[in-house]
């Protein structure tokens, strides 16, 4: 039953948003066949697709593995958007090292993130600071950064909140790339996992203060490498562009929280990948909003939040029995 | 100057709401985080209706009405049913900022501002729900401190209190959020709250729930901004990232720093 609630929450949420687009007076069954047309039709459209995927799938895991040690890493958003700033820097002042630039310009991002998290691990261990609201706070800092840079260093004459190019040398433009790079961060997340289940079994779970900062640093780490390969993979033609992380970090949380193991947390990002790709080529071709998707995504995180704690307790009751 | 100071206080009053609405929630252990949510239904509602009936008072009341629905609902998701509380605030200022882009795009067909509605009257160049939010903000004091706090202390309506607090903190933000839209710009925007929610459950957390503590902070937030000011004025060359980053950054070492006064007090006690 409770490996059912996603798909049946699903479903109420598919037959409310109908309703919502009902009211508008268009036919939500084309709306929802656009989706899938807009995701999975075309070379174009599944190279969005898989590249909406592969950062949720990132951001998932990268809250996911601040939650193996119980702890919110909300600033997803912030280190993507640091990541992604400093592997536009790297990338650039990279220029003619091929090859090596793209995995250094993806690691130094993933480092910048990671830095973040470094600071949000020690503040919550050393000066026992809520890691949610430092991590708000640190989102906030990293915006005005990103205002500061893209009116300083990246300025560009291409327009205002806008990189100048990065070399063409530093491109990760194949989406095999993409979903190799999220599948080994998925790799990882399921190693950890079976380690702490082992410790699990024999004592319960506790966390040394070394070791919550080393769990809140990885998890950034993979939130800084997702807004690096952003940059990397050319979602906005190769540039650093404002708003180009959009709310993948946010999204990201809901991931993770929805898919609970690391099967889940896959399904749920091709998912999430899916409809948000579809949702912009659905607003384009049968005029309704993209908000549509965005209902949609609530409505399944509500039922979700009410079911959490049951299953929750559900998996501890059988981890006693076995 | 003087109009520096103005807008600076026009500017931090619905933080400052907000965050006395996050002291409510905080009060009675409950971290709020449809915050945001509630400021942008708030604003979204009363815009609207505002502009629907070409009259302010209907859209404020009528915003009101709905968010004290939505908040009920809210609260009893949260407390009756027990949901995750991360979850379900997310949850909930999604479907909030959803739904008013949603409409905004497919009734009025803009993406951007809602056509311009009729704003509140202002008393002395001052929108008149200036006025009720400071006093809003002394009533909260003494609500918190000489209600709600000893009749948890006596044990009694533990459960009203709860519910009472969540609804209020809700009300509180789309207060902010009805000054934003009705006693500010006259439109709504899905950019208008810009994250208040969410700062304002750190000022909360920072000042322990505390209204006096929230209002020492958003002091000193406001502080900051007139140092803006003088920085234009006497042409000094500070970047502007240091000054705009600055209240996060202040806020983030004062938190680090309440463990060593924490520590203090106790160690005075035990001598």
């Amino acid at each position: 039953m409770k490996n059912k609630i996603p798909i049946i929450s699903l479903f109420i949420a598919l037959i409310l948003t109908s309703f919502l687009i009902l009211f508008i007076n268009k036919d939500p069954i084309e709306a929802y066949f656009q989706i899938i047309k807009g995701s999975l039709w075309g070379s174009e459209n599944i190279k969005g697709f898989l590249e909406k995927t592969s950062t949720l799938l990132l951001t998932g895991l990268s809250f996911s593995f601040a939650l193996k040690g119980g702890m919110f890493n909300i600033a997803s958003q912030g280190q993507l958007v640091l990541g992604g700033l400093i592997a536009t820097i790297s990338a650039i002042k990279l220029q003619t090292l091929f090859l090596i630039n793209p995995i250094l310009s993806l690691l130094i991002g993933g480092l910048a993130g990671a830095l973040i998290g470094l600071l949000i691990g020690y503040l919550k261990v050393a000066f026992e600071v809520n890691e949610a609201i430092s991590s708000i706070m640190f989102n906030y800092i990293v915006f005005n950064i990103e205002a500061a840079l893209l009116n300083t260093i990246l300025k560009s004459s291409y327009g205002t909140g806008i990189s100048p190019m990065i070399p063409k040398q530093a491109y990760i433009n194949s989406p095999i790339l993409w979903l190799l790079i999220s599948f080994i961060s998925a790799l990882l997340y399921y190693y950890l996992n079976k380690r702490l289940q082992l410790k699990n079994n024999i004592k319960k779970l506790n966390f040394k203060a070394g070791h919550l900062i080393c769990l809140m640093s990885i998890s950034a780490f993979i939130s800084g490498i997702a807004g690096s390969l952003r940059v990397l993979s050319g979602v906005a033609n190769f540039r650093y562009s404002y708003g180009i992380m959009g709310q993948f970090g946010f999204d990201g949380i809901v991931i993770a929280l929805l898919g609970k193991t690391t099967f889940g947390i896959i399904v749920t990002s091709f998912l999430f990948g899916a409809l948000s790709e579809g949702a912009i080529k659905m607003a384009i071709f049968s005029e309704v909003p993209a908000e549509v998707i965005t209902i949609l995504k609530a409505i399944i995180i509500l039922f979700a939040s009410a079911n959490w704690l049951i299953r929750e307790e559900e998996e501890t009751k059988n981890v006693y029995n076995n | 100057m003087f109009i520096t100071i103005k807008i600076t206080i026009l500017n931090l009053l619905p933080l400052l709401i907000t965050s006395i609405g996050a002291c409510f929630s905080g009060n009675v252990g409950i971290s709020n985080l449809g915050l945001e949510g509630s400021i942008i239904i708030g604003a979204f509602s009363s815009a609207i209706f505002s502009y629907y009936f070409s009259n302010a008072w209907a859209g404020l009341s009528l915003a009101l009405l709905i968010v004290l629905i939505l908040a009920f609902l809210q609260a009893f998701i949260l407390i009756k049913i027990k949901a995750e509380t991360v979850m379900a605030g997310t949850a909930y200022n999604l479907l909030m900022s959803g739904f008013s882009i949603f409409v905004l795009k497919s009734i009025f067909k803009v993406s951007g501002n809602s056509p311009s509605a009729p704003l509140l009257p202002t008393i002395f160049k001052f929108p008149i729900l200036s006025y009720f939010i400071l006093i809003l903000v002394f009533i909260s004091y003494f609500l918190i401190n000489k209600i709600f706090n000893r009749l948890i202390y006596k044990n009694k309506h533990l459960t009203f209190i709860k519910y009472l607090s969540f609804i209020l903190s809700n009300v509180f933000a789309a207060l902010a959020g009805i000054y934003l839209s009705l006693g500010r710009v006259g439109y709504f925007n899905p950019n208008l709250s810009g994250g208040r929610g969410f700062i304002a459950l750190a000022i909360a957390s920072l000042a322990d729930n505390n209204t006096i503590k929230v209002l020492a902070i958003i002091t000193l937030f406001g502080l900051i901004d007139i140092a803006q000011y003088f920085k234009d004025l006497y042409h000094l060359n500070i970047p502007t990232v240091l000054l705009s980053s600055l209240p996060y950054a202040l806020t983030l070492a004062l938190l680090s720093f309440k463990k060593y006064f924490k520590n203090k007090k106790i160690s005075n006690y035990k001598n």
